[in-house]
């Protein structure tokens, strides 16, 4: 009995210790880049305690890059290659299988596929905040809001901070 | 178990003296009055226990800023493996107090939960995530194996048929016909489990987890019966058929087919080898088989008349009076709860459609409460003559 718990706690450690060190290593290990966020449905956009992100690059535009929508299915996993535009990274090629390394790419879930466009999820699409501090996030509506995240090179996302007006929100 | 009535009849047959028969009486006393004390030590050791992890996270919550990331997860964790040891030494180690170290090992596995979601906050991971609930299951599912705790199992069985449902809700573009075919997606899935349960069998130790696990899943099977019973999910109105247009995704019927074929191959398993040792497992197996392959039949010939609708309320009625039936014989009175509640809960049901329209408003009220009243009075009656009947 001692024994099977014993090895029951060391998964456990083995569990939580796995989350944790995936989501640390993205962020120390990873490329810092600047995300846009596009605006939601200031209704839904604070549920509760946490903020509902979305970004101009969850909407992968096929077309340019050769590619048909159709030929990606809800669920199915690819890769968003990044550029620079100004301080913002924006979206520069897509494919199924992850690039060579050392080209920039985030990796993301088809959420869903049309003819031409696909609408991607990455992982970072909220961002919690300490109870009770939301309404002092709603009341920043108006200004820019962008996120600086950190991408790994297996193409994982994880955000380092929210930026309101170009400014790091810190909560007190 | 010794009852009253044995002990009478072996002191008229002179079997035993009539001293011997008045510590037996005593003793049978003695041991109800521990069940029932017993009973409760666990239902007020598991609140204590629930209230605890409730009041650890509410501590990290409230002191969000002031704490490093790393000071968050390690009280969370702390507290859980604290928890849990404290729970293993009191009962396995010392045994001095089983019951409340079996609670405290319960609260363990919800302050792992706990731990999960904490992580998930701390680094923004989106907290419906089916991969959070997978994980707290992956971590729940070995103790359920160890400990063969009956909580720890309610609470795996739980878990799984919620990351059921938020897999389905994250990984699957829904097509409107596909939220049609969630009841049937939640009936093939306790049929599975179900199936999986009895498997359970096969080892003398797992009996009590077989047992949990196979009345969770009839609780969801029953539950998406219910649900089929409805027009909404099996039928047509007038000027609309809920189903009719949109095809269901791909992947809800990869799922379906998948559900429904490892649902049948355990099934068989079930009827074949018989592991639960039951009298009824051909009862229990032909169910089975029967309601696997109405939800395929239903899914993919799916008719824009009301025919399911009555189907389903006939194969629901059934279903209720397998379960009062088996209950019966096995002296089970969980099972006949379990058959008379939706008994009473598909005459309400049934009542309030067939007559809104053709009774006035007082009348349906003043009928449906006399129905309901008399109804509840016999129901209960007949209840408490079964358990009295069982326990003897």
């Amino acid at each position: 009995m001692r024994r099977s718990l014993l090895v029951v706690g060391v998964l456990w450690i083995v569990i939580l210790a796995g989350v944790v060190g995936m989501k640390e290593f993205t962020l120390r290990t990873g490329k810092e880049v600047l995300l846009q966020t596009v605006p939601v449905d200031p209704r839904d956009m604070f549920r509760g305690d946490y903020v509902i992100l979305s970004y101009p690059i969850s909407t992968v535009d096929v077309t340019p890059f050769g590619l048909k929508g159709t030929e990606f299915s809800p669920g199915q996993e690819a890769y968003v290659l990044l550029g620079s535009e100004g301080p913002y990274s924006v979206v520069t090629g897509l494919q199924r299988r992850r690039p060579d390394p050392g080209i920039l790419c985030i990796k993301g879930t088809v959420r869903t596929a049309s003819p031409t466009q696909l609408i991607m999820e990455y992982g970072i699409e909220s961002y919690f905040v300490p109870e009770g501090k939301g309404h002092a996030l709603e009341q920043a509506r108006g200004k820019t809001m962008d996120v600086k995240a950190s991408i790994d090179k297996f193409g994982h996302a994880a955000i380092k901070t929210l930026l309101i007006g170009g400014q790091e929100v810190r909560f007190r | 178990m010794v009852q009253d009535p044995h002990i009478k009849q072996w002191l008229a047959e002179g079997l035993i003296t009539e001293q011997q028969a008045q510590k037996m009486l005593a003793d049978v006393v003695a041991h109800r009055k521990e069940r029932s004390s017993d009973k409760l030590i666990v239902v007020v050791s598991t609140i204590g226990a629930i209230l605890l992890g409730v009041g650890a996270v509410l501590f990290v919550a409230s002191n969000w800023q002031v704490l490093t990331n790393l000071a968050k997860v390690f009280i969370m964790a702390g507290s859980t493996f604290g928890v849990a040891y404290v729970g293993y030494v009191f009962a396995y180690e010392r045994q001095n107090l089983p019951k409340v170290g079996a609670a405290l090992l319960f609260l363990g596995t919800l302050l792992f939960g706990a731990t999960i979601f904490l992580i998930a906050q701390i680094y923004h991971i989106q907290a419906n995530s089916h991969l959070l609930v997978l994980i707290w299951l992956a971590g729940v599912l070995p103790l359920v194996y160890v400990l063969q705790s009956v909580p720890i199992a309610g609470l795996s069985a739980l878990l799984l048929f919620i990351w059921i449902g938020l897999f389905v809700f994250r990984n699957i573009t829904l097509t409107p016909s596909d939220w049609m075919a969630l009841p049937v997606l939640y009936l093939l899935s306790g049929l599975l489990f179900f199936e999986a349960g009895g498997l359970h069998y096969v080892s003398e130790r797992l009996r009590t987890v077989a047992r949990t696990y196979r009345l969770a899943s009839l609780k969801v099977v029953m539950v998406s019966l219910f649900l089929l019973t409805f027009r909404l999910f099996s039928g047509h109105y007038e000027s609309w058929t809920p189903r009719q247009g949109a095809a269901f995704s791909l992947q809800m019927s990869t799922g379906i087919v998948v559900l429904a074929v490892a649902a049948l191959l355990l099934a068989a398993s079930n009827l074949f080898f018989n592991p639960s040792k039951s009298d009824t497992w051909k009862l229990e197996g032909g169910v089975s088989l029967g309601l696997i392959a109405l939800s395929l039949l239903f899914f993919f010939f799916p008719s824009t008349t009301n025919i399911y609708v009555v189907i389903f309320n006939l194969v629901l009625a059934g279903c209720i009076g397998v379960f009062i039936a088996i209950g019966y014989q096995r002296e089970d009175i969980r099972l006949v709860n379990i058959g008379m509640s939706y008994l009473a809960l598909l005459v309400v049901v049934r009542y309030c459609d067939f007559f809104w329209g053709l009774l006035s408003r007082s009348v349906f009220f003043m009928v449906g409460g006399a129905i309901l009243v008399l109804g509840g009075i016999a129901m209960e009656q007949k209840r408490r003559q079964l358990k009295a009947q069982f326990t003897q």
